[in-house]
């Protein structure tokens, strides 16, 4: 961490004195209420960090504790060149870019429909928000309840469509997409309250100025609107993608992992790695490759939205 | 409205086609909006249903309400005493948040110091984290100091999860408060702690209320810590939820019940909060 | 006002002998980014004294006033108030009251509230406040807003209550940042006239500042010009006026600002030549001294007349090309006959010139007049005219540093 001694950068200090309390309370006074919060993060992050670090060069099984061999790369190795991880990563990566994707295109569309206020918009979004604050463990288990395949609402449903039965969970071909349609429904509230406040924050002016000039509202979008709110995109698909790969309550309630590995995220199994197998020191592992994953997506994902929007 | 010019045509085109926009925008808004909702609207009707309404051949959209089964959740199980762990939890690592948060947050946003960005990025920097790759660690940290299966380990942990984004917020709505209303305190004669408790709180209250919402929210809702550092005697509500789902009795009924009560105080709060939920969802960076 | 002083320290040291009310001394300024603000400003205030501080934006001067109430901490140098250092004091320890700009009241307290403030924290008790209150809401017209929210009142009213928030706790000295920017053009004058008034009856030292040439003149029982951080002259406004130190405060005091050239001193500084005609200098008014050559020039407009008479004797033959009538007087705007100014010293001149008063490039500048003139001259664009004025109201700088050579004479009562 750079810069944890903060000090006090406006002058005069030198004249006075150095030492004694009076002089440490003026020098420092502003900022020592800091310390006991900051001291809370660095010991919470740290610890674990460095942790986590460690264990993951160890081959450590907590089934066996005492067992406890430096392994080097040895986690790292097994990781690389397992299968498993790898369909993880596809499925996560599937998952997270799926779902992140429409519900910013859902977002957005929707956002434009509230865009302007018609009567009884302030209701209907207070409607709409509702699903993003649900705990995610309801959510498993309201989806549960509604696509259960015997008395399920979603059943009654494609039933009356001449659909037949369908076990949205229990098919390998459908597992994943419905975990995706959930996150949809969960979260493109999140991406609307956002694109309607980036919408919102659009000067006014511009939009008059494009079509005084003669442009169509379609035009005016993609010219536009589209390039000025890139930063709250941005900072919106930045947040989602980082909590996508966090996905892990729904799939608990709801999958857990299955049918087959169809729905096994990188979450899914580091949790199963580091809390069934209790194989910590692979788990660390696991979790060190996940934020790399993690960071460098996000960064990507960045760098796309912003340098492509800022280049047009 | 009535058109200002009597010689103008009542309803001229333009105005007719714009109505008709309106309309459509606002039909589509509603459809959208319902299908949204609509879930929720079922589990809460779930809820309120009685016996084996939950189970019928061709489900009703609309029943009288019972409130049997919220009374059965009380009583015939332990989610009272989960809903109330939630709660102390939930409440207690907010005020830790937002005590700890504004220490940081203020001389964050007021005092000139060294490093500044840095100490702001790295914090922020925090979020990126997925909590599953930290859990085992602050695992084995909790439990070498003997917390594990106390309440007080969550309580540690919702504080440090949400730690990075009440800073965040509360060093944006410090830093919209123009300096010089503080400076006009110091100048009265207050000194900083008196000018931060008579001036800035009472100023930033807004900010700092939707704050607690959302570590309210964040911390009420999480379920992967809870489930891993609480014992039987300390499950928050939503673990407790999880146990409503055994392989021999689902009762369906009492599910969206206890849902529901988990459900309710958030939507509560979100609702409060909505002109700062867009602020706070995305740590400040859009107003 | 009530008279009540018991919040006031008892200053020590402080004995028959002369005190001033503040004191700056060799203070300067240098923020953490590198930007020098003040340089060695060194400045003496009278106690009970009207001091304006005014200058070009970002010159330094509400630095100046956030370093007097203690609110930045200066890089150098010391300041007092009342012969008392306060240099290491916080603002809570001086004993000075302000009045901001944006005027900073508590917007979730009561006007009532707003002004009892700094007596709630001196720990005063009730009855002392509420006639203290009383008495200053009394004195600015605010007894009936007393219980409104700050967010519930006029532009006007905001500023009253932050000059009785200033007002009511009887201060050491009163700092004032541009309280009347925020106003309309006549409320700014009625409180212009009202805030001299205060300070007539209250006698508290107060140092006013404002980026409004025309404030600072009619308020200041001096005024001190800055520009780039270097305070340029402290004097009493019509010394400014008439006796400004260089060519920087002679085109800043002064509106219309005064009107520059650039004109030649000959051999025997008995003659100067001005656009392309001679004119004799009596004995009185000679560069002594100076060597032959270059020099900036500079009249005001209002020396003009559009007639000859004893103080009117030197003619200048003009075309007006733009008149702007004020109603009793003419705007007459003309082209100085291009000189044969050599090129460079155009230049030398042109860094010595104030930004202000540059419109446009440094020869246009030059040669750019404007003269005010009674309107009963009946002068019209395109027709060539004479114009009057008096060598005793030429002012002539250096035209390589701006100092001034000689001001406008003296004790010479401008005809309008
Ligand atoms: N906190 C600061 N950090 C860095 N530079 C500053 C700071 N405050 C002021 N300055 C710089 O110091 C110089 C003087 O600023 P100051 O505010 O005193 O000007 P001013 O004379 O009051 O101007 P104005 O009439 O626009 O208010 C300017 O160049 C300004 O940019
Ligand atoms: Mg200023």
């Amino acid at each position: 961490m750079p810069d944890s001694t903060a000090t006090l950068t406006r002058g005069a200090v030198h004249r006075s004195g150095r030492g004694g309390w009076s002089w440490f309370a003026r020098r420092y006074g502003a900022i020592l209420p800091m310390a006991p919060g900051m001291l809370f993060l660095v010991v919470m992050s740290i610890y674990p960090t460095i942790y986590s670090l460690v264990i993951s060069l160890f081959r450590w099984n907590l089934s066996d504790p005492t067992r406890m061999r430096f392994g080097g790369w040895h986690n790292f190795g097994l990781l690389l060149t397992d299968v498993t991880f790898w369909n993880a990563v596809g499925v996560t990566f599937k998952f997270v870019l799926i779902a992140v994707s429409l519900e910013l295109i859902l977002g957005l569309a929707i956002a434009l429909l509230f865009f302007q206020r018609f009567p009884g918009d302030r209701f209907l979004r207070a409607l709409l928000i509702l699903p993003m604050v649900v705990a995610p463990v309801v959510v498993g288990l309201l989806s549960r309840y509604m696509l259960n395949v015997q008395f399920g609402i979603i059943t009654f449903l494609t039933e009356a469509l001449g659909l037949g039965r369908i076990d949205f969970f229990g098919e390998p071909n459908l597992a994943l997409g419905t975990l995706i349609v959930i996150d949809i429904w969960q979260w493109t509230p999140f991406m609307f309250l956002i694109m309607l406040a980036a919408l919102q924050g659009v000067p006014e002016d511009i939009i008059e100025a494009a079509k005084v000039d003669g442009a169509r509202p379609v035009r005016i979008f993609f010219d536009h609107i589209l390039h000025l709110i890139r930063y709250p995109v941005a900072v919106a698909v930045a947040l989602r993608l980082i909590d996508a790969f966090r996905v892990y309550d729904i799939i608990f309630m709801t999958t857990r992992g299955g049918p087959i590995d169809v729905t096994q995220t990188l979450s899914w199994q580091i949790y199963d790695a580091g809390f069934k197998s209790l194989d910590i020191g692979y788990a660390a592992a696991y979790s060190w490759l996940m934020l790399i994953i993690v960071v460098a997506t996000v960064t990507l994902v960045l760098r796309l939205l912003l340098n492509e929007q800022a280049s047009r | 409205m009535i058109s200002a010019t009597p010689a103008m045509p009542r309803r001229s085109p333009l105005r007719t086609r714009a109505r008709i926009l309106t309309a459509t925008r606002a039909g589509a808004a509603l459809i959208v909006s319902l299908l949204f909702f609509a879930p929720i609207y079922w589990m809460i009707l779930t809820a309120l249903k009685s016996g084996n309404e939950a189970f019928k051949a061709t489900p009703s959209l609309i029943v009288w309400p019972d409130f049997e089964n919220f009374a059965l959740v009380f009583t015939q199980s332990n989610f009272g005493l989960a809903l109330s762990t939630s709660l102390f939890v939930s409440v207690t690592s907010t005020v830790l948040c937002l005590v700890l948060g504004a220490s940081i947050a203020y001389p964050l946003a007021r005092v000139k110091m060294r490093g500044q960005k840095h100490i702001a990025f790295w914090i922020l920097s925090l979020r990126i984290i997925p909590p599953i790759a930290v859990i085992i660690p602050l695992f084995l940290l909790l439990r070498s100091v003997g917390l594990t299966g106390s309440i007080w380990s969550l309580v540690i942990v919702y504080t440090y999860m949400n730690l990075p984004l009440t800073v965040w917020l509360l060093r944006g709505f410090f830093a919209d408060l123009p300096t010089e209303i503080e400076e006009a305190s110091f100048v009265d004669g207050a000194g900083r702690l008196r000018t931060f408790i008579g001036i800035t709180l009472p100023l930033t209250a807004p900010g700092l209320i939707a704050t607690a919402l959302l570590c309210f929210i964040f911390a009420w809702n999480e379920f992967l810590f809870a489930n891993i550092l609480t014992g039987a005697a300390t499950r928050t509500a939503p673990v407790g939820l999880t146990e409503y789902v055994t392989p021999v009795s689902v009762e369906w009924n009492k599910i969206m019940a206890a849902g529901t009560l988990v459900v309710l105080p958030v939507w509560i709060g979100a609702l409060a909060a909505q002109r700062y939920l867009v602020r706070g969802l995305t740590l400040g960076a859009v107003k | 006002m009530t008279a009540y002083s018991s919040i006031k320290d008892v200053t020590p040291g402080v004995s028959d002998g002369k005190v001033a009310g503040i004191e700056f001394a060799a203070v300067n300024m240098t923020f953490a980014d590198g930007t020098t603000a003040l340089k060695s400003l060194d400045l003496t205030i009278e106690e009970g004294e009207f001091v304006v501080f005014v200058g070009p934006s970002g010159c330094g001067k509400s630095t100046a006033l956030r370093i007097l109430a203690g609110l930045e901490q200066a890089t150098g140098g010391t300041v007092a108030i009342k012969g008392r250092d306060v240099t290491d004091l916080g603002p809570q320890q001086r004993d000075i009251a302000m009045v901001f700009q944006s005027y900073a009241l508590y917007p979730h307290k009561s006007v009532y509230e707003n002004l009892a403030y700094p007596l709630r924290i001196r720990g005063l008790d009730k009855g002392t406040i509420e006639t203290a209150v009383a008495g200053v809401a009394d004195l600015l017209g605010l007894t009936a807003l007393l219980k409104r929210k700050p967010g519930a009142l006029s532009g006007g009213q905001r500023q009253r209550v932050a000059m009785g928030r200033a007002l009511v706790r009887n201060p050491e000295a009163f700092l004032m940042d541009e309280p009347l920017s925020n106003l309309d053009a006549a409320l700014r004058v009625e409180m212009r006239g009202e805030i001299k008034r205060l300070h007539r009856r209250l006698g508290v030292t107060t140092v006013y500042v404002t980026h409004d040439q025309v404030e600072a003149m009619t308020m200041g029982d001096r005024v001190a010009v800055l520009r780039g951080g270097e305070l340029q002259q402290f004097d009493a406004p019509q010394r400014l006026y008439e006796q400004p130190a260089n060519m920087f405060v002679a085109s800043f005091i002064g509106s219309p600002a005064i009107n520059l050239a650039m004109a030649a001193i000959g051999a025997e500084s008995s003659v100067m030549t001005l656009a392309g005609t001679e004119i004799g200098l009596p004995p009185s008014r000679r560069p002594e001294g100076h060597p032959a050559g270059p020099v900036m020039v500079g009249i005001r407009p209002e020396a003009f007349s559009y007639r000859r008479d004893l103080e009117h004797d030197v003619s200048l033959t003009i075309t007006p090309d733009l008149i702007e009538s004020l109603g009793a007087e003419l705007l007459v705007h003309f082209a100085l006959p291009a000189a044969p100014v050599p090129v460079a010293l155009t230049s030398s001149a042109k860094s010595a010139v104030s930004p202000i008063a540059l419109s446009g490039n440094a020869a246009e500048m030059s040669t750019r007049f404007i003269a005010k003139l009674d309107a009963r001259c009946a002068y019209a664009v395109g027709k060539p005219a004479t114009v009057w004025f008096s060598t005793d109201h030429l002012m002539l700088f250096e035209a390589a540093t701006g100092r001034t050579i000689l001001a406008s004479a003296p004790m010479i009562k401008l005809s309008v």
